[in-house]
């Protein structure tokens, strides 16, 4: 256990590069990430990084492929059509809050939106959308509304992630935000996510292996048997800035909006693999 | 006799005295931890030690445990001193793990 930590220290201050800091560059940005991986994994092709830990123990693998024969999300996706096609009391339903009808489209998010200038994952436009209809928000980590993004995102499932990031300020800078975030160390255990998705991707730690950033957001919303039901990617993020002993964000924050830009922007091109099973 | 009563009524001030005091300076090492648990708070750098040490000073506070509230509300005040150092310096030092 301390020596896990003590690894994963001394790897994560092993910084891959100490060029001055360039103006911003999204698309530069994503070569730079994408080539990482690859150079360090050279085994695994692009879209085995949906995979996350499992691209690292044939045994947890194995383990993986049986759970997979009865999917443990399939409840959470039959409830989540169920609710996406309910009216609303005024007579609307989700489908009309979507482009093309809500269906086929998760790959497209988070998207930035130009009237409020703030980045929308796919869960709060299902929250936006019924809040327009007089409806109350659902909490954005489980529940009701991981149900609806789990059926959204299975309607997209293989389509390959395609985050934009307009040419607008507002938008390079909720990017830059999110991945100054994503860099940054916090909590009392002194950790930046990257210290563990990208400097220690793939080595253990208490017992499981660390997944690599690169696809890291597309499998969510998951089925975690440590949380016996689904959570979005904001549940995640909340889970593992504990784990440093770091208080999270809100769910709806913008910290957390920037976040899941930055880190599906990075994703793009790598398909769609949600909703996922994890242990 | 006299004398005793004397004595016996000047520890009783002391006590008062010093248990004032204590109080005080509980409420005064409250205050500070709070502040700096603001700052920390607004640079998204809040540490979930610091938030545990904060709240047992404040039940030790209300407890009437001034001497442990004060001892609480300053680790909670240098947890925070301490993340907020952290999210400065990582202002800048955050790019150095950018791969490139
Ligand atoms: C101390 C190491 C550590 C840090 C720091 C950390 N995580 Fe994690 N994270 C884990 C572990 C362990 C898991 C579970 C095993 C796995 O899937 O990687 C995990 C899982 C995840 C997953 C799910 C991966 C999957 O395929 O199921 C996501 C997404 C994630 N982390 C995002 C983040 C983000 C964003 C941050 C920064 C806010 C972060 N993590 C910081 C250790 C860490």
């Amino acid at each position: 256990m301390k020596r896990a930590w003590a690894m994963i220290v001394a790897l994560a201050t092993l910084a891959p590069g100490l060029a001055p800091p360039a103006k911003a560059d999204p698309a530069a940005d994503l070569k730079a990430f994408q080539g990482y991986f690859q150079t360090r994994f050279p085994t695994l092709a692009l879209q085995d990084y949906v995979n996350g830990p499992y691209n690292f123990s044939a045994n947890d693998r194995a383990q993986w492929k049986q759970i997979l024969e009865f999917p443990p999300y399939s409840f959470a996706v039959d409830a989540g059509k169920t609710a996406f096609g309910t009216k609303f009391p005024d007579g609307a339903d989700y489908a009309s809050c979507f482009p093309r009808g809500g269906i086929g489209i998760a790959q497209d998010y988070p998207k930035f939106d130009e009237k409020t200038g703030k980045v929308v994952t796919l869960g709060i436009a299902v929250n936006e959308c019924r809040e327009r209809h007089g409806l109350k928000p659902l909490s954005l980590t489980k529940g009701e509304l991981a149900d609806i993004v789990a059926y959204m995102t299975s309607t997209s499932d293989g389509k390959p992630i395609h985050v934009v990031i307009p040419n607008d300020k507002r938008a390079i800078a909720a990017y830059e935000a999110g991945k100054e975030y994503f860099y940054s160390r916090r909590g009392q255990l002194n950790f930046s996510c990257a210290s563990c998705h990208v400097q220690a991707a793939g080595k253990r730690l208490r017992g499981q292996y660390l997944a690599p950033a690169l696809g890291i957001t597309a499998s969510f919303p998951v089925y975690r048997s440590k949380w016996g039901d689904v959570g979005t990617l904001v549940r995640r993020f909340i889970g593992c800035n504990k784990k440093v002993r770091s208080v999270p964000a809100k769910p709806d924050s913008a910290a957390y909006r920037d976040l899941a830009y930055f880190l599906t922007y990075m994703s793009n091109g790598l398909p769609i693999a949600g909703p996922g099973a994890r242990s | 006799m006299k004398r005793m009563a004397l004595v016996v009524a000047a520890a009783v001030l002391g006590l008062g005295v010093a248990h004032a005091a204590g109080k005080v300076d509980a409420a005064r090492a409250i205050a500070g931890a709070a502040a700096k648990m603001k700052i920390a708070a607004a640079l998204d750098d809040q540490w979930t030690p610091a938030i545990a040490a904060f709240k047992a000073a404040k039940a030790a506070d209300a407890a009437g445990d001034y001497a442990k509230a004060e001892a609480s509300a300053k680790r909670a005040e240098a947890l925070a001193a301490a993340s907020i150092a952290q999210a400065r310096s990582q202002k800048r030092l955050w790019q150095n793990a950018v791969p490139r």
